[in-house]
């Protein structure tokens, strides 16, 4: 099997659509510049160059990236490195990869706005990057979220699911029955909503794309137009009050106070 | 509506959401508005997302239970519904920027010692504002004064009443 490594970009606010291949792959060769500069001096004693390093699919509003390298044993040489990068060890081997990183570090923006970097080590963990910390930061909080997404594959010995959000996002839904795997296989390439628990990293509240399943969401696309109809109806008939809604909801926000 | 390519997501805000959804006489202008907007929305590939301080507030308008479940029902099988969560408490907290809370209130309300309505209503339009933000939302409709002021330039807000939405709403996709 062909492995990767891989790396991902996320930043609150930030319409990933519009995220530039130009700036991704600067982004990857700058972070690529890293791992290059470490193996002439640690343990793997190769000269690689950047032409070592080939991408999947990088386009425009690509913010989640494979990376292959034809160098046996480069993958597991990565991740270890990312996690010397979150232990801040690999700075007293290179004074030179230390600045290469301080590059890349500064940048993890975009349109003025500021970037995460998410690397991953070899057991699968998450690394996050961000630009205004010096110091790396894995602190993280479980949270549930509403994740909505069209669902691309399903299964497995354990099932799971894989979901891409609107935004291009995929996430990979565990600790799910099989029961539920069967019920949501019936629905795929159809978006579906769940609720899931997913850690949270700080200190820029990115959400982790490894999520445990919670429960499942109604919202379908089947019938809209139908069922926006008879809602449309129901609301209509059953609102009593004649006033403006304008009217109503400075009743109700007043009303919430206790007014 | 199944199998949408390059989906993207819009947010109504209460009042907007309520002119599509309620078919009243004495709304019937602004309904046929915000109706059009919503198909053509949809033929372009958008999806409507309701942050949850929406759907509280369009669900307080309905005060017997039976009614206010049966709408919640609908509603969730209908709209995203996006809740309040760590990332927009963050990000709301980021809009207020350097001012106290009641200088942002102040900012935003043009009063110097705003009322508790007007402040229950900032409150709400920066946690609607927030939300939008977290789940990267393309805009927020709405024809709320306070929305653009509170958004700043992290997110589009477009006043939908009485517009000719073919020239207000910049469809080019860029994917």
């Amino acid at each position: 099997m062909e492995e990767s490594i891989r790396i991902t970009f996320e930043g609150n606010g930030l319409r990933l659509i519009d995220f530039p291949v130009e700036k991704l792959f600067d982004l990857i060769s700058k972070y690529l510049n890293i791992v290059i500069e470490m193996a002439k001096t640690d343990i793997l004693k190769s000269k690689l160059t950047i032409d070592d390093f080939s991408f999947a699919s990088l386009e425009d509003g690509s913010a989640d990236s494979q990376i292959f390298c034809k160098v046996p044993g480069i993958h597991e040489y990565c991740w270890k490195l990312n996690r010397d990068i979150a232990n801040g060890t690999f700075r007293d081997r290179s004074e030179k990869a230390y600045k290469l990183f301080n590059e890349f570090q500064g940048s993890l923006e975009l349109n003025g706005l500021p970037l995460c970097a998410n690397l991953f080590d070899d057991t699968g963990e998450k690394i996050v990057i961000t630009r205004e910390k010096t110091e790396l930061v894995k602190f993280f909080f479980l949270e549930e979220i509403e994740i909505y997404g069209k669902l691309i594959s399903i299964g497995g010995k354990t099932p799971n699911f894989h979901l891409v959000d609107h935004r291009n996002v995929e996430y990979i839904i565990g600790n799910i029955s099989e029961s539920t795997a069967v019920k949501l296989a019936n629905r795929l390439y159809s978006t579906v909503g769940v609720i899931a628990e997913t850690k949270v990293y700080l200190p820029d509240y990115v959400y982790d794309t490894h999520c445990k399943f919670v429960d499942l969401l109604p919202y379908t696309e089947e019938g809209w137009e139908e069922g926006i109809a008879e809602l449309q109806k129901e609301m209509s008939d059953y609102l009593t009050d004649p006033r403006k809604i304008d009217e109503i909801l400075n009743e109700i926000r007043g009303n919430l106070d206790g007014k | 509506m199944a199998n949408k390519k390059n989906e993207r997501i819009v947010v109504f805000d209460t009042t907007a959401l309520s002119h599509f959804l309620l078919i009243r006489e004495r709304e019937l202008a602004e309904h046929e508005v915000a109706t059009a907007l919503v198909n053509d929305l949809y033929k372009n590939n958008f999806t409507l997302a309701i942050p949850a301080p929406c759907l509280l507030e369009i669900l307080a308008a309905y005060p017997e239970e039976d009614r206010r479940l049966s709408i919640y029902e609908k509603l969730s099988e209908k709209f995203k519904i996006y809740s309040f969560n760590s990332r927009a408490a963050h990000i709301g907290a980021a809009l207020l920027g350097p001012n106290f809370y009641r200088d942002f209130l102040s900012d935003i309300s043009g009063e110097k010692d705003p009322d508790t309505l007007i402040r229950d209503h900032i409150r709400t339009d920066l946690q609607i504002v927030s939300i939008a933000i977290s789940i990267e939302a393309e805009c927020i409709y709405s024809t709320d004064s306070h929305f653009p002021l509170i958004a700043g330039d992290r997110i589009k807000v477009r006043n939908y009443s009485g517009f000719s939405f073919q020239h207000e709403i910049d469809y080019e996709s860029k994917q």
